[in-house]
C-alpha cells in the first residue's frame, strides 16, 4: 500500500509539479490586452465642447467632425449648457489634431444648403450632417469650449490673401459673400458688412485671394457694381451688368487707377464709390503726391460749373473743381463781386514727380509764362454743364501766377467763347424751328398712303408668286439633264483633248511639230492675207454659180444631143467611109512630094527657116512672159463676160444649133462626102501635077523667102513684149469698156447668124463649100511645099517652154485673183440689168431685121461671095503664093506658141469653169454621153476602115507625144486629182453657197481667230497649262452651279427671304 | 444511482496499468508508448492542472477586450457604427429579433462564461472537493467540451458577414478587434478544457470523499 501510495503521491505530485510553459500564454495575452487597452486610452484625444444653437442633424456617436473631409472626431454626447440655453456637443477629437484646436479653431455644422452661389453640402443628404472644423497652422493654447458659427466661414482662416476694409455711405445692395471683381475676374468676396460704431457709415470687410492681393495698392479704387448700371453721358447711354451673381447679390469691383501706389497692409481702408466713373475720376482721395490748389477768377457767368467738374489739359483730366465762391473786391471804393473757382491739380497727372509741391508749382508757373490760361468750356451742347480747360494762348498778354492771392495762388483766365456758342446754337434752333416740318409730315403721310395702296394692290401681291414661278422655271432649267449631259460632254471633250495632248507629248514630236507649226504659222499668215480677199471672191463665185445654175442648159443639151444624132447619121454615111481611102491616096502623094523635096535639097533652106523660126519662138516666149498680166486682164474680162446675159446667148446658140442640125440633116450636106471625095481626088491630081511640074525648085525659093519672113517675124516678136504690155493695157481698158454692148451685139450676131443659117441661102452653102473645098484641095497641093510636121514639132517644143511659163504665170495667180475680185466688184456695180434689158430689145430688133427679106438675101450673096472666093483662090493658086503660105504657117505656129503661153491664165479660168461644171453635172448628161458614145463608135468604124493605117508618120509621132504626155499626166494622177478636185469643189461650192451669206461678217472674225489660234498653238507647246486652266474653269462653273442650286433651294424653302432680304 | 465507491472500483493505475488516451489500450504502467497506436502514454497528463489554469486564465483575459471592443464595424453610407457583442445583441432585441438575440447571447456570453465557471469549478473541486458527485462533474466536463466549439459561431458569423457585405460606400462590414479577442478566448478555453484530465476527478475522490448525504 505504501508503495502504491507513494506512487500515487508521486503521480499526484507530478500533476502539480514544476512550472509549465503554458503559463506564458495567459501572461502574453494579458500583456497584449493591457497594451491594447493602454494604447486605446492613450490614443484618445481630448474631448471638447461645441456650443450650438440647435443640434439639427447631430447625433451622439454618429455625427463626426471633419476637416477637409477627413474625420478627426466623433460626437460623443449631445446635451445642454448648464443654464439650458444652448446645445452642447461633446466631441472626442483625434489626438494628433488636438494641438491645433486652439483659439483660432472654428466649428460649424455642415448641412445641405442652396444659396445664390450654388448648392453645397450635398453629400450630407445621405451621410447626415457633420461638424466642420477649421484652424490655422499654428499651435496655440488648447481650448476646450467653442461656439459654433452659424454659417460656414466665407474664407477659411489659412487662405492666402489679404483683407481690406471699405467705407461707404450706405450698405448698398451688397450681401455678405458677394463677389469682388478685378477686371471682371472674381478675386474675392465680401466677408462682412457692419455699421461703424457711430452709425455714420458702413464698413465692408473684403477678402481678396492670392495672388490677386498684389493688385491692391494705394492706387486701387473700389466701386459698387451691384445690379445694373446705366450711364448717360456725352458718349451716349451705357448699360452695364457685371455678372448675374452680382446682379442678384451685389458686387464690388476694384482696379488700379493711379500707377505707382505702394502695396497696402492688411485691413487697409478704402473708400467705396458708387460707380466706376466716379472711382476713376476721384484721384484725390489718396495722397499720391502733393496736391496743388489754385484759384481762378472768371468773368461772366459760371452757370453750369459745379463742384467736381473736371479740369482738363487738352482733354486730359488733371484735376477737379473743389470750390466755387463769390469774392468781394473793394475795387477803388466800388465793391465788386468776382467769382473765384478753386481747383485741385494732381501733379502726378501732369507727369511731375510726386511729393514735390514746390517743383510742381514752379512747373506750372513756367507753363503760365508760356501762355497757359484757364478757360471755361462747355461739356455738352444739351446740358449746360461747364468744365475748366487749360488752354495754350502763346499770343496772350504775359501773366504770372499770383502767389499772393487768397486763398490759393491765382491762375490767370481768359474769356470763354461760350456766348458765341450759345448764339450759334440759338441760330441753329431757330433754323430748325423754321423748317416746314408739318408740310413735310403731310407729304410723308401722302407718300405713305400711296405706298400703302401700291403694296396693297393685287399686282404687288402677285409678285412673290411670280418670282416663285420664275424660280421654278429656273430650277427646271438648271436641273435639265441636258445641262448635265453638256457638262459631261465637255468633260469628255476635255479628256479627249488631254489624251491628244498626252499623245503628242508621248510621241515626242514636239520639235517637229514646232517646226511644222512655224511653217504653218507662216502659211497661215499668207493664207490670212489671201483670205482677206476671199470673201469678195466667194461672193462673186456664188453669184456666178447662181447665174450659171439659172441658165437653160438643159434645152441646149437637148439640142446638142440632136445635133450629135444627126452628126452620127452623117458619119454613118458610106461616103464618109470612103474618105480614109482617099486620104491614104493623098498621103501617098504627099510622101511622093516629100521624096521630091528631099531630092531638091530643100532641106538646107528649110533648116535656115526653122532656125529663124526657133529664134522667133524664143522671142515669142519672151513675149509670153508678160502674158500672165494679159491673162489676168483676160480673166477679169471673162468674169465680166460671165455676168452678161448669157441666157439669151445660149438660147440663141441653141436655136443656131437647131438650125445647124437642120442644115446638117439636109440632103446637100449628105452630098458633101461625095464632094469631099472628089476634092480629095483633086488633091491627088494636084499632087500628081505638082510632081510633074517640078515644083521642088520653086519650093526651095519659097523656103528662102520663108526664112526672110521668119526673120521679120522675129523682129516683130522682139517688139512683142511691148505689144503685150499694150495688149494688157488694152484688155484693161476692155475691162472698163461697156461689154454689155458687145455682148448684145454678139447676141444679135448669133441670132442673125441663126436667121441666116435658117435661111434658104444656107442650104446652098454646102455646094459652095464643096467648091471651096475643091479650092482647098488645090491649096493643099501647094502646102506640100511647107514641112508642116516639123513646124508642128517645133510648136510642141514651144508649148513645152510655154508650160514652164505657165508655171511662172501661176505664181501670179493671187494677183490675178485680186484683179478678178476688183473687177468683179466693178462689174457688180455695172447696170447690167438695164444693159440686158436693152440688149434684149436690141436682139429683138435685130431678129426682126434678120427676118427681113434683105437679110434673107444675104446667103445668096454669100454664095456669090464664096464663088468669088473660089475664083480668088484659083487666082491665088495661079499666083503661086505657096511660099507666102508657108511663112504664114510658121507665123501661125509661133502664134500657137503664144496662145499656149496665154493658156497660162487658164487655171484661173478653170476655177470658174469648175463652178460651172458643178452646175452642169446636174444636167442630163447621160443621154448626151450615150449619143457621144454612138458618135465615137461611128468614128471608130470609120477609123478602122482600110486606109486609116496609112496615116502619116508625123501625125503618129505627134500622137505619140500626146500619148506620152497623157501617160505622164496619168502617172501624176492628174485626172484623178482633177476629178477629186471637182468633187470637193462641188461640195465646197454648196457649202460656200450656204456660208456666203455670213462669210462677209465672219471672215474678219476668222482672221482674228486665226491670229488667236496661232498664239494658242504656240501655247500648246508649253504643255498642260491650258489643260489646267480648262479644268479650273470647269470646276468654277460647277461650283457656281452648286451655289445656284443651293440658292434656289433656300429660296424655295423660304420665298419670303426675297422680300426680307435674308 | 449507485455510484461505485473507491473501494468498489479499481483504477488502471492501481492495477498497474496505463490506458491509452487515444485508443483505450491498456499497457503496463511505465510504458512510454502505446503498443497499438504509438501514442505517448501517461497515467495522468503531466502538469494538467497548471495547463488548465493557464489556458483558462488566457481565455478569460482575452474575453475582456472581446466584450469591450467592437465586434463588427458596420459602415452604411459613410456612417460607421461599431457594435460590441452585447450591444449587438441588445440591438437585435430592440429590433424584435429576440430569437437571434438569444442565440447570440447564448453563443457569445452564456457559453463562454459558463465554460470559465465550469472549468474553474472542476479544478477547484479536484483540489478542495466538491459537493457535486464525481459522476456529475464528469458529465459537466463532457458537456463543456461538447458545447465549447459552438462559441465559435459568433466568429464565423463575423467572418461570413465581412466576406459578404462589402458594398463599398453603401454598406460594408468589417471585423472589429473584439472578433480576434473573442476567437482567441474561445480557442484558449477549448485548450483549457482539453488540458483537463477527467481522471483527476476520480483521483480527487480519494482525497476528498464525496460529502454524500447519507
Amino acid at each position: 500500500m505504501s508503495d502504491a501510495e507513494s506512487r500515487d503521491f508521486h503521480d499526484a505530485e507530478t500533476a502539480y509539479r514544476g512550472f509549465s510553459f503554458v503559463w506564458l500564454v495567459p501572461i502574453v495575452a494579458l500583456f497584449l490586452t493591457l497594451g491594447v487597452a493602454w494604447k486605446t486610452h492613450a490614443d484618445r484625444g481630448p474631448v471638447i465642447e461645441v456650443l450650438l444653437k440647435s443640434a439639427t442633424g447631430v447625433e451622439a456617436g454618429k455625427t463626426v467632425v471633419k476637416r477637409r473631409d477627413v474625420q478627426i472626431g466623433v460626437v460623443e454626447d449631445v446635451g445642454f449648457t448648464e443654464d439650458g440655453g444652448q446645445v452642447v456637443v461633446s466631441v472626442r477629437m483625434e489626438k494628433d489634431v488636438a494641438p491645433f484646436i486652439d483659439e483660432d479653431a472654428e466649428f460649424w455644422v455642415v448641412s445641405p444648403q442652396v444659396t445664390l452661389e450654388g448648392i453645397s453640402g450635398l453629400e450630407t443628404v445621405l451621410s447626415g450632417s457633420y461638424i466642420e472644423v477649421s484652424w490655422d497652422r499654428e499651435v496655440g493654447e488648447p481650448k476646450y469650449r467653442f461656439t459654433a458659427l452659424e454659417t460656414p466661414p466665407l474664407t477659411p482662416p489659412d487662405t492666402p490673401g489679404r483683407r481690406v476694409r471699405l467705407i461707404a455711405q450706405d450698405g448698398g445692395s451688397m450681401s455678405i459673400g458677394a463677389p469682388v471683381f478685378y477686371k471682371r475676374i472674381e478675386v474675392g468676396r465680401i466677408e462682412s458688412k457692419t455699421l461703424t460704431p457711430d452709425g455714420e457709415a458702413v464698413v465692408f470687410d473684403l477678402f481678396v485671394e492670392a495672388p490677386h492681393e498684389r493688385r491692391l495698392t494705394e492706387g486701387s479704387r473700389f466701386w459698387n457694381t451691384s445690379g445694373v448700371s446705366v450711364e448717360l453721358g456725352a458718349q451716349g447711354a451705357k448699360l452695364k451688368l457685371e455678372s448675374f451673381s452680382s446682379f442678384l447679390r451685389g458686387g464690388i469691383t476694384f482696379d488700379t487707377v493711379a500707377l505707382g501706389g505702394a502695396p497696402v497692409q492688411e485691413y487697409h481702408l478704402y473708400r467705396l464709390f458708387d460707380g466706376e466713373q466716379e472711382a476713376r475720376a476721384s484721384i484725390f482721395d489718396d495722397d499720391f503726391g502733393a496736391q496743388i490748389r489754385l484759384s481762378i477768377e472768371f468773368e461772366g457767368s459760371i452757370r453750369g460749373l459745379a463742384v467736381g467738374a473736371p479740369v482738363e489739359l487738352r482733354g486730359y483730366r488733371v484735376g477737379e473743381v473743389i470750390d466755387v465762391i463769390a469774392d468781394v473786391d473793394d475795387n477803388e471804393g466800388v465793391p465788386a463781386v468776382s467769382l473765384v473757382v478753386t481747383i485741385l491739380l494732381q501733379p502726378s497727372r501732369l507727369g511731375l514727380p510726386k511729393g514735390e509741391a514746390e517743383e510742381s508749382l514752379e512747373f506750372l508757373k513756367t507753363l503760365v509764362r508760356n501762355g497757359m490760361r484757364a478757360k471755361l468750356a462747355s461739356a455738352s451742347l444739351i446740358t449746360s454743364s461747364l468744365y475748366v480747360e487749360l488752354v495754350d494762348r502763346p499770343d496772350a498778354p504775359e501773366r504770372e501766377i499770383d502767389e499772393t492771392a487768397r486763398p490759393y495762388p491765382r491762375l490767370p483766365s481768359v474769356a470763354s467763347d461760350l456766348d458765341d456758342l450759345a448764339a450759334s446754337a440759338e441760330g441753329v434752333l431757330n433754323r430748325i424751328n423754321a423748317l416746314p416740318i408739318e408740310e413735310l409730315l403731310e407729304a410723308a403721310t401722302d407718300l405713305m398712303t400711296n405706298v400703302n395702296v401700291i403694296v396693297a394692290s393685287e399686282d404687288t401681291r402677285a409678285i412673290p408668286s411670280g418670282i416663285n414661278g420664275l424660280l421654278g422655271d429656273a430650277r427646271v432649267l438648271v436641273g435639265d439633264p441636258k445641262l448635265a449631259e453638256a457638262t459631261g460632254d465637255l468633260a469628255a471633250t476635255i479628256a479627249a483633248a488631254r489624251a491628244i495632248v498626252e499623245q503628242v507629248n508621248d510621241a515626242e514630236i514636239a520639235l517637229s511639230l514646232q517646226a511644222a507649226l512655224d511653217t504653218a504659222t507662216e502659211t497661215a499668215a499668207s493664207i490670212r492675207v489671201a483670205m482677206d480677199e476671199t470673201p469678195a471672191l466667194i461672193d462673186n463665185l456664188t453669184r456666178l454659180s447662181g447665174t450659171a445654175a439659172d441658165l437653160p442648159l438643159g434645152d441646149m443639151i437637148v439640142a446638142a444631143t440632136r445635133l450629135l444624132n444627126d452628126a452620127d447619121a452623117l458619119v454613118a454615111n458610106e461616103d464618109i467611109k470612103r474618105i480614109p481611102a482617099d486620104l491614104a491616096a493623098s498621103m501617098a502623094d504627099i510622101r511622093g512630094i516629100l521624096g521630091d523635096l528631099r531630092e531638091a535639097d530643100a532641106a538646107v533652106g528649110l533648116a535656115d527657116a526653122v532656125r529663124e523660126a526657133g529664134a522667133a519662138a524664143a522671142a515669142i516666149r519672151a513675149a509670153a512672159d508678160s502674158a500672165p498680166a494679159l491673162m489676168a486682164n483676160l480673166t477679169g474680162l471673162s468674169e465680166t463676160a460671165r455676168d452678161l446675159p448669157l441666157d439669151d446667148l445660149i438660147a440663141s446658140a441653141q436655136t443656131l444649133l437647131q438650125n445647124a442640125d437642120a442644115i446638117i440633116g439636109s440632103a446637100s450636106v449628105k452630098a458633101l462626102p461625095d464632094d469631099l471625095g472628089a476634092a480629095l481626088a483633086d488633091v491627088r491630081t494636084l499632087l500628081g501635077d505638082l510632081r510633074e511640074a517640078d515644083a521642088a525648085t520653086n519650093l526651095a525659093t519659097a523656103l528662102a523667102e520663108a526664112g526672110e519672113a521668119a526673120q521679120s517675124i522675129r523682129a516683130a516678136a522682139d517688139s512683142a513684149p511691148s505689144l503685150m504690155a499694150n495688149l494688157a493695157d488694152l484688155s484693161e481698158t476692155a475691162n472698163a469698156l461697156p461689154l454689155d454692148d458687145l455682148i448684145a451685139s454678139a447676141t444679135t450676131l448669133v441670132q442673125n447668124a441663126d436667121a441666116v443659117i435658117a435661111s434658104e441661102g444656107i442650104a446652098t452653102l454646102p455646094d459652095d463649100i464643096s467648091v471651096v473645098l475643091g479650092d482647098v484641095r488645090v491649096l493643099l497641093g501647094d502646102l506640100r511645099d511647107a514641112d508642116a510636121a516639123q513646124n508642128l514639132a517645133l510648136a510642141l517644143e514651144r508649148a513645152g517652154d510655154a508650160a514652164a511659163s505657165i508655171e511662172a504665170a501661176a505664181q501670179g495667180a493671187p494677183a490675178l485673183i485680186d484683179a478678178i475680185t476688183a473687177f468683179a466688184k466693178k462689174a457688180e456695180n455695172l447696170p447690167l440689168d438695164e444693159m440686158v434689158a436693152s440688149a434684149d430689145t436690141l436682139i429683138r430688133d435685130t431678129s426682126a431685121l434678120v427676118r427681113s427679106d434683105e437679110v434673107r438675101a444675104v446667103p445668096t450673096s454669100i454664095s456669090a461671095t464664096l464663088a468669088n472666093i473660089d475664083g480668088l483662090l484659083f487666082d491665088l493658086r495661079q499666083a503661086d503664093i505657096t511660099a507666102r503660105l508657108a511663112g504664114a504657117l510658121d507665123a501661125a505656129t509661133s502664134t500657137a506658141g503664144s496662145i499656149t503661153a496665154a493658156a497660162q491664165g487658164v487655171p484661173g479660168l478653170l476655177t470658174q469653169i469648175e463652178a460651172l461644171a458643178a452646175t452642169i453635172r446636174t444636167l442630163p448628161l447621160d443621154e448626151t454621153l450615150t449619143r457621144a458614145n454612138q458618135l465615137i463608135a461611128s468614128m471608130d468604124r470609120i477609123l478602122s476602115a482600110p486606109g486609116a493605117d496609112e496615116i502619116p508618120e508625123s501625125i503618129t509621132a505627134a500622137f505619140d507625144q500626146i500619148r506620152v504626155t497623157i501617160a505622164d499626166l496619168q502617172r501624176r494622177d492628174v485626172p484623178k486629182n482633177f476629178n477629186d478636185t471637182l468633187i470637193s469643189f462641188n461640195g465646197a461650192s454648196l457649202a460656200f453657197q450656204g456660208l456666203s451669206a455670213n462669210l462677209n461678217s465672219v471672215m474678219p472674225q476668222v482672221n482674228a481667230l486665226a491670229a488667236r489660234a496661232d498664239s494658242v498653238l504656240s501655247e500648246f507647246d508649253v504643255g498642260s497649262e491650258l489643260n489646267y486652266e480648262a479644268i479650273t474653269t470647269i470646276r468654277e462653273i460647277r461650283d457656281a452651279a452648286r451655289a445656284i442650286t443651293a440658292l434656289v433651294a433656300t429660296i424655295e424653302r423660304r420665298p419670303n427671304s426675297l422680300i426680307l432680304g435674308k | 444511482m449507485a455510484l461505485a465507491g473507491p473501494q468498489e472500483t479499481i483504477t488502471a493505475r492501481e492495477a498497474g496499468l496505463v490506458s491509452c488516451d487515444n485508443c483505450g489500450t491498456l499497457a503496463p504502467l511505465g510504458s512510454r508508448r502505446c503498443a497499438r497506436c504509438r501514442a505517448s502514454l501517461h497515467s495522468r497528463r503531466p502538469n494538467a492542472s497548471q495547463r488548465v489554469w493557464a489556458w483558462l486564465l488566457a481565455g478569460i483575459v482575452c474575453y475582456i477586450p472581446a466584450n469591450l471592443y467592437p465586434m463588427l464595424l458596420t459602415s452604411t453610407f459613410g456612417k460607421v457604427s461599431e457594435g460590441t457583442i452585447i450591444g449587438g445583441a441588445i440591438e437585435l432585441f430592440e429590433y424584435g429579433a429576440w430569437f437571434v438575440a438569444v442565440i447570440v447571447i447564448l453563443a457569445s456570453v452564456v457559453i463562454p462564461v459558463a465554460k470559465f465557471v465550469v472549468i474553474a469549478m472542476l479544478m477547484l473541486g479536484i483540489r478542495h472537493g466538491s459537493r457535486l458527485s464525481a459522476h456529475r462533474r464528469m458529465q459537466l466536463y463532457e458537456f463543456t467540451e461538447f458545447i465549447g466549439r459552438w462559441s465559435m459561431v459568433d466568429v464565423f458569423v463575423v467572418a461570413i458577414l465581412s466576406a459578404l457585405v462589402q458594398l463599398g460606400f453603401i454598406a460594408s462590414i468589417n471585423p472589429g478587434p473584439a472578433a480576434v479577442c473573442f476567437a482567441l478566448s474561445v480557442v484558449f478555453t477549448m485548450l483549457s478544457a482539453q488540458s483537463f484530465d477527467p481522471r483527476m476527478i476520480w483521483d480527487s475522490l480519494e482525497e476528498h470523499p464525496p460529502r454524500v448525504r447519507r
